[in-house]
């Protein structure tokens, strides 16, 4: 069936990396065919009801910069924006937004299906099938199969997956819904290598059940500053989130049930992700701390379901209740769904190339989680360049590569090829090195004139762009060339107690321009110098960057390395000299030794072989 | 292809020659030069030039420039040569003025990788550009180990930890800002910031670092048990001695002590403490002690010449092959068992001489030939050891550079991000010098120390 029928490209999973990789790839003007278990969990928010945060706001940015999807989506379905570090410096602050986890679902599946150039339809994939190293289609459980050009496979947490609540092990992909079966087999038969990690969630509760006067009260900002730069007004009801806190009879019921907490009996194996601890991780590592904070968070405006967000477990059912009665307003709370780890396949990073696609199959590309990621935003950044490039795969181009200067999802997918994982990856500011570049007010110009150019902006986005831009150009010309007193409102505005707002409030000239682009004037000027120092750097690196190195270099043959850096080229198979001097164990000698070779000529692999048969 | 920084380092032999040559090359290599002597060389290339040099604790003396310009040089880009009198701490003095004003130590073989990859010279030639990369590499690797440069090592390190734990705290405030936690407020980083400040400074100023850093001729005092190692370093050290400093805190017990004979600037270093070590210890102690020995200009190999040397003598002595060395036969008072001559016919031609460190006999003939070998040339003064050290100060400057600015940045309440730029800045200068890099570093100590995460 549908045989002769060939796509450009095939999703797997719709989650927030294959959304995004099935519209980009529409977008570039592929046929796309998005296939998932259940097309009522498009976009799940398997965690907490929330996106963005700091780093990960940036994300969303970015990927809305290059027309993606989350932005929009988020903007409609928010219950409650705060702009975070607010008194801080503009690289360091970050939009998040609580999100109605419902909605947010709905409004991504209509998104989807309004996409032209976007099929979904709901099939669970079994098996990737191949042809002399590159993709030719999928098969699909009761036989169906689908023939394609290339591949996107955005999994999630469903490979093999398996779910933990106390001794209680079941096979499962998320709460209540089962695991994906044959596509790690299938994965290792071509050759990867599969490993495993593990992450969790907490209980819901019933709103109905906590008593809030006993609780902190968080609400949002007055001012929502939304994700896209489309949107200008939010219109979604806003609530607000509390803080409650554990105490030391929960930690004493915690101490009492660790015999029965999996990730304390051996029972969970793999590693999980070290900046989202379990509540027993908590306990155990900081039993200095005498209190940790929850937070309750609504999980839409029409249930009355609560993430306890910070209370992360996977002890049995007992244990959960009676940890979650000994916090304060929570005495009685009833619970809706408990806690779980989940245990899932990925495939070690070192075997993508910074373009997603494998090395190891043409026109294979993974997304998300597969690759040892976590976060919702880190998947649909890393989604989007998969699709890009998967529709380029299937109209026979290279793929592009976003560099860690451009943006948080070049950081992040640099330090996956680069470095390998080994928790769940999750981006930090303080991963990027080039962080007072990489703002979230300057996201579109760092990334939308690619967009522009790959085709993949709207229209509509990129008049606003130009419009943004022509008004920065026109404030800064004022501020330069208007000088009360010989000291032209630059050099003013440089000093450390001078605003924009306060410029504008005193030059009506500036009162006509929007709040964005006169942001965005303001932290060019007052970080100028760092901002130039950053840039130099950047202009050394990129050198590096530009000098490709053979994938399939007999590393071997380099005698001149030493062992330990010849071990870790030959692990990751950098593709460019900038990779490989981001490779830990590789230093500046072997840099140059590598790039002695590339003038002389670097040695293949797999030349002696052909000489001795 | 054409680089975009500037290279530099001392292209002469050292030790004693006539002339001395500093070598720059790069797109900046005649602003450098220009901003060192008292007129620019100009625009004219394969141009010859008499220039008077100003350096900060001279008065102004003259040089000679050789300007090359690309593409016509060795390595086409600009280069440019400054050739002065042959004193080595004159040639350091210059060298550190370039780094200075923006150029960089040259790695080993640099030069002529340069000139490879711009196309001056041939493939065959490559291979011996990778042969002195790859030994450059292997020798940092050993130097950053060995027991000379390792208690520089471990300031650092220890410095620097400090330092990222530090920026752990701060960025750990930026990044988890929602948390419970009390990170780093203005009045720790000052403190933090002052305390590393100070401790680079004195890294900088230690006289023991300077040593590192002045071309100091280091001889290794080494030979079997009883052979007198001892009372000849307290010979040689004698009245000129500056510095005579344990090292504390370490299972090593290693005397140094510089002394200036004959003009010639020695680092004498006694291993002996070693050999009367614990039974346990031993085999490392030696292992440490053979470290010194290969990484020494030049080793005195001490022989108790009252009894005829027995096998562990010679096996010993079978270490010195390839090192520059002089047999010194100790306890001349006691009487020989074996002389000069004797030394000679059986374990073939060298430098030997005959001495009693007890009465002082054979002192002067002793120094005398120390100073022969360092101004005959025969002392190798050119290897990395010397660029490396003088990498490893300007790291130091660097790291103390950012420190400052982390200080102003502080004060003048610029932001957390801004402070953190610096002090990881300065973290990467230090780690350099440890070979350690601070990205991975970071969030390890952010998720050790703090309980973050909802």
């Amino acid at each position: 069936m549908h045989s002769q029928d060939t796509w450009d490209v095939i999703v797997i999973g719709a989650g927030h990396a294959g959304a995004e990789a099935a519209a980009a790839a529409a977008r570039m003007g592929a046929r796309a065919l998005l296939l998932t278990m259940n097309l009522d969990t498009i976009a799940q928010m398997s965690c907490n009801p929330a996106i963005g945060g700091l780093a990960k706001g940036q994300i969303v940015r970015e990927v809305d910069a290059l027309g993606g999807i989350m932005g929009r989506v988020a903007d409609r379905t928010g219950i409650q924006f705060r702009l975070l570090n607010r008194s801080k410096g503009p690289a360091v602050r970050a939009p998040r937004a609580q999100s109605d986890k419902r909605l947010y679902q709905l409004a991504v599946k209509e998104e989807l299906e309004g996409t032209a150039g976007v099929e979904i339809r709901q099939e669970s994939v079994r098996a990737i099938k191949t042809l002399g190293g590159a993709v030719t289609g999928v098969t699909c459980g009761g036989g169906a199969e689908y023939r394609c050009r290339a591949v996107v496979l955005t999994p999630g947490t469903f490979l093999n997956a398996v779910l933990h609540i106390g001794e209680d092990v079941t096979a499962g992909g998320r709460g209540g819904e089962p695991a994906a079966t044959g596509v790690s087999e299938n994965l290792k038969e071509m050759g990867f290598c599969v490993g495993r990690l593990k992450t969790g969630t907490p209980a819901r509760i019933n709103a109905l059940s906590i008593d809030y006067t006993k609780l902190i009260e968080q609400k949002g900002d007055e001012e929502p500053v939304p994700f896209s730069f489309a949107t200008d007004n939010i219109d979604c009801a806003q609530v607000s989130c509390h803080i409650a806190h554990t105490n030391e009879r929960t930690h004493e019921i915690i101490r009492a049930n660790l015999h029965r907490a999996p990730l304390y009996t051996g029972q969970i194996k793999s590693a999980g992700p070290r900046y989202c601890p379990s509540i027993e991780t908590k306990i155990i590592r900081f039993a200095d701390k005498d209190r940790h904070q929850i937070f309750l968070e609504p999980e839409g405006i029409n249930t009355r379901e609560v993430y306890v967000n910070g209370a992360s477990t996977s002890l049995p059912r007992d244990a959960q209740e009676a940890m979650l009665h000994s916090i304060e307003g929570l005495e009685d709370c009833r619970i809706m769904r408990y806690g779980y780890a989940v245990e899932y396949d990925y495939v070690p990073p070192t075997e993508i190339r910074a373009t997603l696609e494998t090395k190891r199959v043409e026109g294979l590309f993974f997304a998300g989680q597969i690759n040892g990621t976590s976060g919702y935003e880190e998947a649909a950044g890393q989604g989007l360049l998969a699709g890009i490039n998967a529709a380029r795969r299937a109209r026979g181009e290279d793929g592009i590569t976003i560099g860690r200067h451009d943006a948080y999802i070049g950081v992040l997918i640099d330090d996956l090829v680069t470095k390998g994982i080994d928790e769940p990856y999750r981006m930090f500011t303080s991963r990027a090195e080039y962080r007072l570049l990489l703002r979230y007010d300057n996201a579109d110009e760092r990334l939308t004139p690619l967009g522009r150019q790959l085709g993949i902006v709207s229209a509509e986005a990129w008049r606003r762009f130009e419009e943004k831009t022509e008004q920065k150009r026109l404030i800064s010309a004022f501020l330069s060339s208007t000088s009360p007193e010989g000291l032209s409102l630059t050099q003013r505005l440089k000093r450390p107690e001078m605003t924009i707002d306060q410029l504008a409030r005193e030059y009506a000239e500036l009162k006509a321009f929007s709040k964005d682009a006169l942001m965005c004037v303001e932290t060019d000027i007052k970080y100028s110098g760092y901002i130039t120092r950053e840039e130099a750097k950047v202009q050394k690196m990129r050198k590096h960057e530009g000098q490709r190195f053979p994938g399939n270099a007999d590393y071997d043959a380099l005698a001149e390395l030493r062992f330990e850096a010849r071990e870790k080229l030959k692990l990751h198979r950098p593709e460019t000299i900038g990779q490989a001097s981001r490779i830990p164990g590789v230093n500046p000698a072997d840099i140059s030794i590598l790039m002695m070779y590339l003038k002389k000529g670097v040695p293949l692999e797999g030349r002696g072989a052909e000489a001795g048969a | 292809m054409n680089a975009d920084d500037t290279i530099v380092a001392i292209a002469s032999a050292s030790g004693k020659s006539a002339r001395g040559i500093v070598r720059l090359s790069g797109p900046d290599a005649a602003a450098i030069v220009s901003r060192l002597v008292d007129e620019p060389p100009g625009e004219g290339t394969y141009v010859r030039l008499l220039r008077r040099i100003k350096l900060p604790d001279t008065g102004p003396f003259p040089v000679i420039l050789y300007v090359m310009r690309a593409p016509r040089s060795y390595t086409r880009e600009d280069v440019v040569e400054i050739h002065a009198p042959g004193s080595p701490p004159l040639l350091a003095a210059i060298l550190a003025q370039t780094l200075r004003l923006g150029a960089r130590q040259a790695e080993a073989g640099e030069f002529t990788k340069r000139a490879f990859l711009n196309g001056r010279i041939d493939l065959a030639q490559a291979e011996a550009v990778l042969a002195i990369i790859q030994s450059a590499s292997v020798q940092e690797e050993r130097m950053a180990l060995s027991a000379l440069t390792g208690h520089l090592g471990g300031e650092v390190k220890a410095i620097r930890d400090g330092l990222v734990s530090l920026a752990a705290d701060i960025e750990a405030g930026l990044d988890f800002f929602e948390e419970d936690v009390t990170f780093a407020g203005p009045a720790r980083q000052a403190e933090a910031v002052d305390s590393a400040s100070r401790a680079v400074a004195s890294l900088v100023e230690e006289s023991t670092l300077r040593r590192t850093f002045r071309e100091e001729v280091i001889v290794v005092i080494y030979g079997a048990a009883n052979a007198g190692k001892s009372s000849l370093f307290n010979m040689l050290a004698g009245d000129d001695i500056a510095i005579v400093r344990d090292q504390p805190g370490t299972t090593r017990d290693i005397l140094e002590a510089a002394a200036q004979i004959g003009g010639v600037h020695f680092l004498f270093v006694d291993t002996a403490g070693v050999r009367t070590a614990a039974e346990v210890i031993e085999k490392v102690a030696v292992e440490r002690t053979r470290a010194f020995v290969r990484e020494a200009h030049m080793v005195l190999f001490v022989v108790d010449a009252s009894e005829t040397p027995g096998s562990d003598v010679e096996t010993l002595y079978e270490e010195m092959q390839g090192l520059t060395h002089i047999v010194v036969l100790n306890k001349a008072d006691k009487g020989l068992a074996i002389d000069e001559e004797g030394w000679r016919e059986r374990y073939g031609e060298g430098a030997v001489l005959e001495v009693s460190s007890k009465s002082g006999d054979g002192r002067e003939a002793l120094e005398a030939a120390l100073v022969d070998f360092v101004r005959g040339g025969r002392v190798d003064m050119s290897t990395a050891r010397f660029a490396l050290a003088e990498r490893q100060r300007r790291s130091l400057e660097e790291a103390l550079d950012a420190l400052g600015r982390a200080a102003e940045a502080i004060a003048a309440g610029a932001g957390d991000e801004f402070v953190s730029l610096e002090i990881k800045e300065a973290a990467t200068c230090l780690g350099r010098i440890t070979g350690e890099d601070y990205a991975e570093d970071l969030l390890d100590e952010v998720f050790s120390r703090f309980c973050l995460g909802k």
